[in-house]
């Protein structure tokens, strides 16, 4: 055996550290930020894929290429990627200043704006043209056709998907601890190099992950089942 | 078709619908051909047809659902449509013509309810914001709708609770709460199971009595026979022959009305 492998058969795991009050409040409050951003970005993301959206479908050119052009960039390049070039190299092009903070909500909403533009148009597309059809017929206006008719079925149609980004953004908001903001994985480096308990604190990071994800996967579960049965009209 | 037929004097809407040398073609397939129809007010006209010879694109276009590329479509003689019509002056007709969009009411196959909203909302919601109704006003007409159709029980169902009967019966009610003059019905039974075809076609019965001047493209021969002033056969983006419903069923002109005719009575 090699003196650099950790012995795991034998290694003592010691929780006491770990699981003191002082600890879970630096995991908790890491916590707080993680959800804090994640929110953050769903509520930016929304607005940016609607609008995308709404700019893709209006087929008018050039704005439409270019809202494929964004949607596509976001969709096919990493997203650590994305936040480094905004964290470090936009402040330059653009000569503005970003706190880490800032540089990680514009990354990860600009990301699920991505997404969510696409669900939206898939959503928006879902319902069926009839319903167009007899808002035209009853007079209907195109503003209240949109608002009332067709973007609540969509919504419908799109919450499943919609929340499996909000998933999605609970996991990548931990990429913003390559710059140094204080969410639940920057929280738990912190933690492991100062309790010297690297192990105990990963594990209890995945663990916080999971609990905080999997109420939610479940709910989108839940939720697929039910319009899956409320959509056979 | 009696009063107004006769009638000489000045009755300026004496035709309700009004198609002239109508040409439509959804990209390069042309699906109506130099269409020329009348529809008297307070008549009943039937159009029948084989499946793809352009029955609904016909309703469609005289809805303002399809634009049309020649001729013109008049609604109260009034010119709705133009063929060829550039953007300004679409617009200009549109414009003179947006009172009578109001007075054309249509019903589908496939119903096409508002699935979100519950049979009383379906017909309260395009009176307030068409007819710029008070809610309670909007409320009071619909509930008294939803009765005239059979339907008073149902008012607060979801469209996904209903039959298919039903929800046509909704949505027949929520094209008339908004008071229109013409209505339009594009096969308001051929989605519904054969037992349930009888509440709607009763609901058709009973306004076509009350003078409604209506379109009806329908695959039930008892129903034109029974209800229509003329009847109509289309072949392929073409009227083919037009006469009263006697003359089509029993003695048409047509080889292709006959064949067509004897094709349905074998199902
Ligand atoms: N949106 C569309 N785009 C392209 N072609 C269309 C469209 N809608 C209808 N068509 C074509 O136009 C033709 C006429 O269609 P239409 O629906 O008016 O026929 P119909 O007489 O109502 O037939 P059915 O009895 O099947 O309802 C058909 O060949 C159809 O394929
Ligand atoms: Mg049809």
């Amino acid at each position: 055996m090699s003196i650099l492998a950790v012995p795991s058969a034998t290694y003592v795991w010691d929780w006491s550290t770990v699981l003191s009050v002082q600890s879970l409040e630096i995991i908790g409050g890491g916590l707080l930020y993680t959800l804090f951003v994640s929110v953050l970005a769903l509520v930016f993301g929304n607005v940016i894929g609607l609008a995308v959206a709404s700019v893709r479908m209006s087929g008018r050119q050039p704005f439409s290429g270019l809202a494929y052009v964004y949607i596509e960039f976001f969709r096919t390049t990493p997203a650590l990627v994305q936040l480094i070039w905004i964290f470090y190299v936009l402040p330059i092009l653009f000569n503005i200043s970003l706190g880490p903070i800032e540089a990680g909500v514009i990354a990860l909403s600009l990301n699920a704006g991505a997404f969510l533009a696409e669900i939206f148009r898939g959503g928006i597309q879902s319902v069926p043209s009839g319903q167009r059809d007899a808002s035209f017929v009853l007079g209907l206006s195109r503003p209240t056709t949109f608002w009332s008719i067709v973007f609540p079925q969509a919504v419908r149609s799109m919450l499943p998907a919609t929340g499996n980004v909000f998933v999605s953004l609970v996991k990548d908001s931990s990429l913003l601890s390559v710059i140094a903001v204080p969410e639940l994985t920057y929280q738990a480096q912190q933690l492991a190099t100062s309790t010297f308990r690297p192990l105990e604190v990963y594990t209890l990071l995945a663990v916080t992950y999971f609990i905080v994800a999997f109420p939610l996967t479940r709910a989108v579960g839940r939720l697929e089942k039910r319009l899956r049965k409320s959509s056979i009209r | 078709m009696t009063i107004t037929e006769s009638g000489t004097a000045a009755e300026p809407a004496r035709e309700a619908i009004e198609l002239r040398r109508v040409s439509m073609a959804y990209g390069s397939r042309t699906v109506l051909q130099d269409t020329t129809l009348d529809v008297a007010s307070g008549s009943v006209v039937v159009l029948i047809g084989a499946s793809g010879s352009g029955k609904s694109t016909l309703l469609r276009c005289v809805a303002g659902l399809e634009q049309i590329q020649e001729g013109e479509i008049l609604i109260e003689g009034t010119v709705t449509q133009r063929g060829g019509s550039g953007k300004a002056e679409k617009r200009a007709l549109d414009r003179s013509s947006a009172h009578l969009r109001e007075e054309v009411g249509m019903v589908f196959q496939h119903f096409n309810l508002f699935p979100h909203m519950t049979a009383l909302q379906n017909v309260v919601f395009p009176q307030v914001k068409t007819k710029k109704l008070s809610q309670s006003v909007a409320t009071e007409q619909a509930k008294a709708m939803l009765q005239s159709v059979g339907l008073g029980e149902h008012e607060g169902a979801y469209p996904a609770n209903l039959s298919g009967g039903q929800q046509q019966r909704v949505a027949i009610a929520r094209a008339l709460a908004l008071k229109p003059r013409i209505m339009l019905f594009d096969e308001a039974t051929s989605a519904l199971d054969p037992e349930l075809v009888g509440e709607v076609l009763n609901v058709m019965r009973a306004l076509a009595k009350d003078g409604m001047t209506m379109l009806v493209v329908t695959h039930e021969m008892g129903f034109a026979r029974e209800v229509a002033d003329r009847v109509v056969f289309m072949d392929g983006g073409r009227i083919l022959e037009e006469g009263k419903p006697d003359v089509i069923f029993n003695n048409p002109t047509e080889g292709r009305t006959r064949e067509f005719l004897a094709r349905l009575l074998d199902h």
